[in-house]
């Protein structure tokens, strides 16, 4: 199994085993910007602590959910691990957590028909203000590139006052406002 | 402006335009994609340094190399 087979497998599992879920990481910001190499996928799972067994079930052969949880420092959730046998690609799944923008960014998900099947992936607005959220705390600069990208992409269609709301909300607003003016004029 | 400033803005102009001419579903499931062909070039670049290896010493050693990758970029 290749690992974007890996991806596809995955939906298909969330899907069969009821999970509601959405895609976020690199996966959504290439869905929203321009797509760039990703060794992971990463998702967000709405299950109780501890309820992810029947998932496991769900996956096909050379896909393997590793039963233990672990507390993901920088996220503040517990993360899951599905392994795909013989590569080091990984698929993560995110337990949503009680922060405030989590909950909203779960409930704003967009439903889209995309691979020949229903997925739901979070918004391009959400991309950009959880990726502020972890540029300003880790500095990672992937992830002010994958926000340049996503507004450079998107531009105009953006919920501006969303984004802008939630900036200030995190004390990002500096930060926003620095990559938008990174942006060479189209 | 510069020279250099005015080719990478151009650069990038051009990288938006070709995001936005592809499908969605083709840009999510691309990166995945481009990690797999740069394990592949990566595994044939320790191949030629390590001859000796068998695949299963030429997954360990790109293994470790993308542990250390992932150490750097968490700094």
């Amino acid at each position: 199994m290749t690992a974007d087979e890996a991806v596809v497998a995955v939906l298909d599992a969330l899907e069969a085993a009821q999970v509601p879920y959405m895609i976020v990481g690199s996966l959504a910001s290439n869905f929203h910007g321009i797509p760039r190499s990703t060794r992971d996928a990463d998702f967000v799972v709405e299950v109780p602590p501890g309820n992810l067994e029947h998932l496991g079930s769900a996956l096909p052969p050379g896909l393997t959910l590793q039963r233990q949880g672990s507390f993901e420092a920088v996220t503040g959730t517990t993360r899951y691990l599905i392994d795909l046998a013989g590569s080091p690609f990984v698929c993560e799944l995110f337990v949503r957590s009680d922060d405030a923008h989590d909950r909203e960014r779960f409930s704003r998900r967009q439903r889209v028909r995309t691979l020949g099947r229903v997925a739901f992936v979070a918004t391009a607005e959400d991309m950009i203000v959880t990726k502020l959220r972890w540029a300003d705390a880790a500095g990672r600069s992937k992830d002010i590139e994958d926000i340049r990208n996503i507004i450079a992409v998107r531009g105009s269609e953006l919920d501006w006052a969303y984004v802008q709301r939630w900036a200030a909300e995190h004390g990002t607003t500096g930060l926003l406002e620095q990559i938008r003016g990174s942006i060479p004029p189209a | 402006m510069s020279p250099i400033v005015a080719l990478t803005d151009e650069l990038y102009r051009e990288e938006v335009a070709r995001a936005r001419a592809m499908r969605p579903e083709d840009k999510l499931l691309e990166g995945p994609r481009l990690f797999e062909r740069a394990c592949g070039v990566m595994a044939d670049g320790i191949r030629h340094q390590h001859p000796e290896l068998d695949e299963a010493g030429v997954r360990a050693l790109l293994a470790a190399r993308l542990a250390r990758l992932r150490a750097i970029e968490r700094r």
